[in-house]
């Protein structure tokens, strides 16, 4: 390998789009879907009596009152109820990490060489297959760098959202989530891209899976396992999230296309 | 005229712009700096033609964290605001700005006010509740 061989795959614009929107991710599904808390309530009462019935105040003989902490009860959460309460958030989160890692892969992996010539090329001593798996390496590099730069801001709505544990807790969670879903989708994308002509069929094609398994996962929970999706179709959010993303993704590419010659 | 880099230039500048953003979306929810970290909350008082007393209770949920509470009261005002184990009380006079300070691990924050109204206004003052980090 001469030079440096990640700059085919780190330098296109469709690749570094992917990964900013990989990064934004958390904090535009966070907005999209409510998940910070961010609730109050005010209630009044007209009196000219003692302030006995209010807890956290109690009342003096002199018309004043004391403070004691009996006015917030303290929440006891542990991380079950706190995956219960946000498995939906991070379910749609863990599936756009698979697509737009995909997306990446997809890119990286489609052009070099197509699958009808794969067994081929094993064979030859100067094939193709030491490009793809120089670019896999520099995927995975990127996708890496992405996916933990993600983690931060996951780690911080976590935080607020109150997981259990602190914000180590929820550092932990968010690098296993977003690594995990970019990591999970290398091979899937790898062997979708290796079967298809060209880049946009095997986006279609990463899609097509998606929807594969949540088609699956309707009447078994082996889809779940692999991607965790319940209520993408009864959550339209997700695919005003998704669609801008692939529009700008398709644009880039057909520039790229125009401009490069491919 | 652009300036030409070299590739590993531009592969450093992409990745400290990916860490740069994860750092900054970081920071801007922990610390406060988005519209849901932040409730404006108006103590709006009936109206009556005499002075009376009129108590407040509000429940503030912003997630956990620091919690600044400013109140800048119309007349003389008595708050509690207490989360966990712990509790703060302001007192205040009319026109002056007071703030209190306490670390909420929870989220779930009470505030209970006790004000003096005088007659013929409909507000006691209002209250300002901002979510921090630390």
């Amino acid at each position: 390998m001469k030079g440096l061989f990640i700059r085919d795959v780190w330098l296109q614009h469709s690749s570094i789009a992917l990964a900013i929107a990989i990064v934004l991710l958390p904090i535009i599904l966070a907005i999209n879907e409510d998940v910070v808390p961010n609730r109050y309530s005010v209630w009044g009462m007209s009196t000219n009596m003692s302030v006995g019935v209010v807890v956290g105040a109690t009342p003096t003989s002199v018309g004043e009152f004391v403070c004691n902490a009996m006015g917030a009860n303290r929440l006891n959460i542990n991380m079950t109820m706190f995956l219960r309460g946000y498995g939906w958030f991070l379910n749609h989160l863990s599936i756009l990490y698979f697509m737009l890692s995909g997306m990446i892969v997809a890119i990286a992996v489609a052009r070099p060489l197509e699958m009808k010539y794969f067994f081929i090329e094993l064979t030859f001593a100067g094939s193709r297959v030491k490009l793809l798996l120089s670019r896999l390496a520099s995927v995975t590099l990127l996708l890496l760098v992405s996916a933990a730069s993600s983690a931060l801001a996951l780690s911080a709505i976590l935080y607020t959202a109150i997981i259990p544990g602190g914000l180590y807790t929820a550092l932990g969670l968010s690098l296993l989530i977003s690594i995990g879903s970019a990591l999970l989708s290398i091979p899937i994308a790898t062997l979708l891209s290796l079967s298809s002509k060209n880049t946009t069929l095997s986006i279609f094609g990463l899609l097509g899976f998606v929807a594969l398994c949540l088609v699956v996962s309707q009447k078994f929970d082996v889809a779940k396992a692999l991607i965790s999706i319940e209520n993408i179709v009864e959550e339209p959010g997700t695919i005003f999230v998704v669609a801008p993303v692939q529009f700008i993704l398709f644009t880039i590419d057909v520039i790229e296309a125009g401009r490069v010659g491919y | 005229m652009a300036i030409r880099r070299s590739k590993a230039t531009q592969i450093v500048v992409l990745v400290s712009t990916l860490l740069g953003i994860g750092v900054a979306g970081m920071l801007l929810v922990l610390e406060g700096f988005v519209p849901w970290a932040t409730a404006n909350i108006d103590l709006e008082t009936p109206l009556y033609p005499y002075n009376y007393t009129y108590i407040f209770t509000i429940n503030a949920f912003l997630g956990r964290g620091t919690y600044l509470v400013s109140i800048n009261p119309r007349t003389q005002i008595e708050a509690c605001i207490s989360c966990d184990e712990q509790a703060v009380q302001i007192k205040a006079l009319g026109g002056e700005t007071k703030t209190a300070t306490l670390y909420c691990d929870s989220g779930n924050l009470n505030i209970f006010v006790k004000a003096y109204v005088e007659p013929y206004t409909t507000s006691a003052g209002d209250l300002t509740v901002v979510r921090k980090w630390r």
